[in-house]
Parts: structure tokens; sequence; C-alpha cells
């Protein structure tokens, strides 16, 4: 079974929304740093299991959406109709992850059933990790969030962020009853014998 | 002295049957008491017309909607027969409130219809025009002759002035994709379509005045021209070179109300499952088609 899903990256500028999706969807990355203006679409699809064990793909359209100072700026219609988000937040710069609560509020009132993982971008700079992680781990805590310590440099987490994103999707899916169950070809097949 | 008169006054003159029913029973009493005055209050309750509005009120906006969050279509099917004759007594009671509440909408139908009506004068107009001055006018009136059909049946073959590229059907809210038909071969169509969405979404955004909201309705792009006509749930966006006709025009807005009325009920509860709109690659081919002939 395919769906189609429309996913946000949030976050202040510059925390590396624009290099986590080059990461995981181009397996790249650059270290000239482009703002991006407005939003930018991205596709990349993830297989994942159902609990009935189908195989679902998910076509993720990621939209990367620009960063500003205050979430207000965001016109609502980019975020509308999202069924998740990843929000960004760079772990040397704090005030990124203080900034979080109020994006996700921002989120949430527009889409309220939607699924939403926290990442905590270029752990590859952190000299420590334990410490420099402390802040973001307690955020997500207290908020019930999934966490991922992310470095779109080197690739670290970043397939896992987009894959938890993908299983909240998917329990929501699955609970939403969005997922139908696999057509029984060959038990058809048997009846219709069985009648004849 | 009577047995009765014994026990009723006793040694001290106090009735203890009496007395052991005013210990056991003086809390019931009480309570039978306040329950008769709570029956009284009730009964008055009842029958006060506006107490009684007053207590409901607050719990049937909640009933009604937690009913409608619950069965949505059972709610309609109940409701569906008032509504007609709701609005109809509406109107007649408050004929100038129900014009302000849709004065926003109908007007800005007007306008766009008057617009897009005064377009299509003007192309004929100009079409007209062209044809009359062109000398190859003379020609085609001469292979008209010779192949036995009329001037105007060339010039219309020849007119097929519209050439589609694309033909998107995307989702309103999420600008998802639903369906699409291409003459090239586009692997990153979905991408196209989310994209437009960000234009649409961009520009309606940054031009709406307070709660004149409107749509985007055409993107001119060198020879191209993506036009889009919306809908409650979803948009078509047509991306064609050339010309076109008032009947290419409503040959789209046709194309538009057929996929609303019978796919109404996906479009609303779309969740990105595109399988549940088997037999809508019928209604783009058969546009194309159409639009191909003409």
């Amino acid at each position: 079974m395919q769906l189609q899903k429309k996913i946000c990256l949030l976050g202040m500028y510059s925390v590396g929304k624009t290099s986590l999706i080059e990461r995981f969807v181009y397996h790249r990355f650059s270290d000239h740093y482009l703002s991006t203006l407005g939003a930018k679409v991205t596709k990349k699809s993830l297989q994942i299991s159902a609990s009935d064990g189908q195989q679902i793909e998910y076509n993720l359209l990621i939209w990367d959406i620009a960063g500003e100072e205050t979430e207000n700026k965001i016109p609502p219609s980019y975020l509308l109709g999202a069924a998740g988000a990843i929000l960004v937040a760079d772990l040397l710069r704090p005030e990124t992850i203080e900034a979080l609560p109020s994006v996700l509020e921002r989120f949430k009132e527009i889409n309220p059933g939607a699924a939403v993982v926290l990442a905590g971008n270029k752990k590859d700079l952190l000299q420590d990790i334990e410490s420099d992680s402390k802040e973001i781990l307690r955020l997500a805590h207290q908020l019930k969030l999934p966490c991922h310590l992310t470095s779109a440099k080197t690739g670290c987490q970043v397939d896992s962020v987009f894959s938890a994103l993908a299983s909240s999707l998917l329990s929501r899916d699955e609970a939403n009853q969005v997922i139908s169950p696999p057509k029984k070809k060959a038990k058809t097949r048997q009846a219709k014998d069985q009648k004849r | 002295m009577t047995p009765e008169n014994r026990t009723s006054t006793g040694k001290t003159g106090v009735d203890p049957l009496h007395q052991l029913k005013e210990i056991l029973l003086t809390d019931d009493q009480r309570r039978i008491s306040e329950l008769e005055n709570e029956v009284i209050d009730l009964h008055q309750m009842l029958a006060d017309k506006e107490r009684l509005l007053a207590t409901l009120s607050p719990i049937l906006t909640d009933l009604l909607g937690r009913k409608i969050h619950e069965s949505r279509d059972d709610m309609a099917t109940a409701l569906a027969p008032l509504m007609g004759e709701a609005i109809r007594k509406q109107v007649e009671d408050s004929k100038e409130d129900v014009v302000d509440a849709l004065y926003p909408i109908i007007g800005r139908m007007i306008s766009r219809a008057v617009a897009e009506s005064m377009k299509n004068l003007v192309s004929s107009i100009n079409e007209q025009i062209n044809r009359r001055l062109n000398v190859t006018l003379w020609v085609q009136q001469l292979r008209a002759r010779f192949l036995g059909v009329s001037t105007g049946e060339i010039l219309l073959a020849e007119s097929a002035s519209v050439q589609i590229d694309h033909l998107l059907i995307i989702h309103q809210k999420t600008g998802l994709l639903i369906a699409h038909k291409s003459s090239t071969n586009e692997s990153e169509i979905q991408v196209i379509g989310s994209m437009l969405q960000v234009i649409k979404s961009f520009i309606e955004d940054a031009f709406a005045e307070g709660q004149h909201t409107g749509d985007l309705y055409e993107i001119e792009h060198s020879e191209r021209t993506i036009r889009i006509e919306s809908s409650r749930y979803f948009y078509l966006a047509v991306v064609y070179s050339g010309v076109p006709t008032a009947a290419f025009n409503e040959s789209v807005r046709g194309l538009v109300h057929k996929i609303q009325n019978r796919y109404q009920k996906p479009l609303r509860d779309y969740q990105g499952d595109n399988s549940q709109f088997n037999g809508i690659d019928k209604y783009l081919t058969r546009f194309l088609k159409a639009n191909l002939q003409r």
C-alpha cells in the first residue's frame, strides 16, 4: 500500500534543516550556508512494516520551511495539512532549543493530530555530548516527544529521525484505520472454487 | 386509663415510640423534605421555559458537537431535510442578514465570472477580426468547398490551439498530488504538485487583504500557462501552451465539477491514500481527448 504524507521541517534559521534533508534524500552535505527562502519541497519514499506484516510505502513530501526569528512569521498555509514534523535545533545554540516549544504549539494548533519528532543537530561539533545534549533531552522528556541527536555532516542518526517520524505516522494511520488490510486473493479464489 | 393513653403519656409524659421514631427517622425526614423541595424546584424549572433553556443550552452545544464528531454522516443525513427549509425561512425573515453573510463569497464569484466572460469575449472578437483580415481565409474557404465541409469546421479543426502538457489534481489542504496525466515523462511530478502549492499559498497569503482572500487563477511562464481551477477540497492545474478558447475554459470548469461530485467523500477525508480515487484517470483521459479534438 502506498500513502503520501506532507511533513514539515521546522526550527530557527541556520539549525541545519536543509542539510538534514540533503543528507536524507541525496546523501550529501555542504558546509556552504544558503538561507532558504519561503519553502522548498523534496520527495523521499520510505518502506515500513505495518503490525499485520503489510509493507507500507510512505511517499514523504518534505517541506523545508525557512527558519524565522518568530514562528508567527511562517504562513499557516505552509503548515496546513501536515501529517508530521521534525523540529530541529542546533545543539550549540541554546536559543534554538528554547524556541522549540512555541514552534510546536503553533504547529499543533494547525495540525492537532500530527506526529512530531525532535532533532538536536550538529552533534559532530559537540565537545561534551552528555552535557551539551542535556537541555534538548530534558525538553523532549518534558514534551513527551522522541528525540534524536543528529549530524547532517556525518549522517549520524539522520535516517533514524525520519524513520522515527514514519513509525509515528504508521501508528496514527493504523489507529485511524487509514491502512486497509491486504486483499486476500487466495481466499477469494478458494471461496469461488467452493461455490462451484 | 386505656393502654393507648398509658403508652402515649408514660411516666415522663413523652411517648417512647415517638421518641424512637424521631431518633431513627429525623435524618430520613429531612432528606425527604429536601428531595420534595428539589422535585418542586425541578417542576418549576420545567414549567419555566427560560430557566430550562438556560440550563440546557451549554449541554446542547457540547452534545451536538460530540454527535457531529462521532457520526458526521448520520448527522448530515438527519439534518439534510431541514436545511433547505431553514435557509428559505431565514431568507424570508431577514433577507438583509443573508445578503450580508453571502456577499463576500457571491461578490467574488460574480466578479471572477464577469472578468472571465469579458476575457473570453475579447478573445472571441480578436479571433473574428483576425479571421476577417486574414487572406488565408480565402484559401480555407476554397479548401472547404473542395472537401465538402463548412469553412467553420476547417477553421475549428485548425484552431486546436491548446497543447496540454500536464493535468494535475492537487489536494487543497496538503498540496499532495491525487492524480495526474502528462504528455511528457516527469518523474518528479509529485514535487511539482507540492511546489505549485507553495507558490499558490505564498501568493494568496501575500496579497490577502484582511478578510478578503482570493485564489490564484493563472501563472504564465514563457509559452506555457498554468491554469488553476479551485474547488473546495482540491484544485485542477492545467499546464498548457497556446490560446485557450471559451469552450476550453468551460471544459476545465466542467472537469472540476465532475470530480468534485464523484469523489466528494474521499476528497473530504483524504489521508494520502490515492487508491480511493479509482477511475479518476478516466475523467482526465476524456478531458485530454476532448481537447485534442477541439
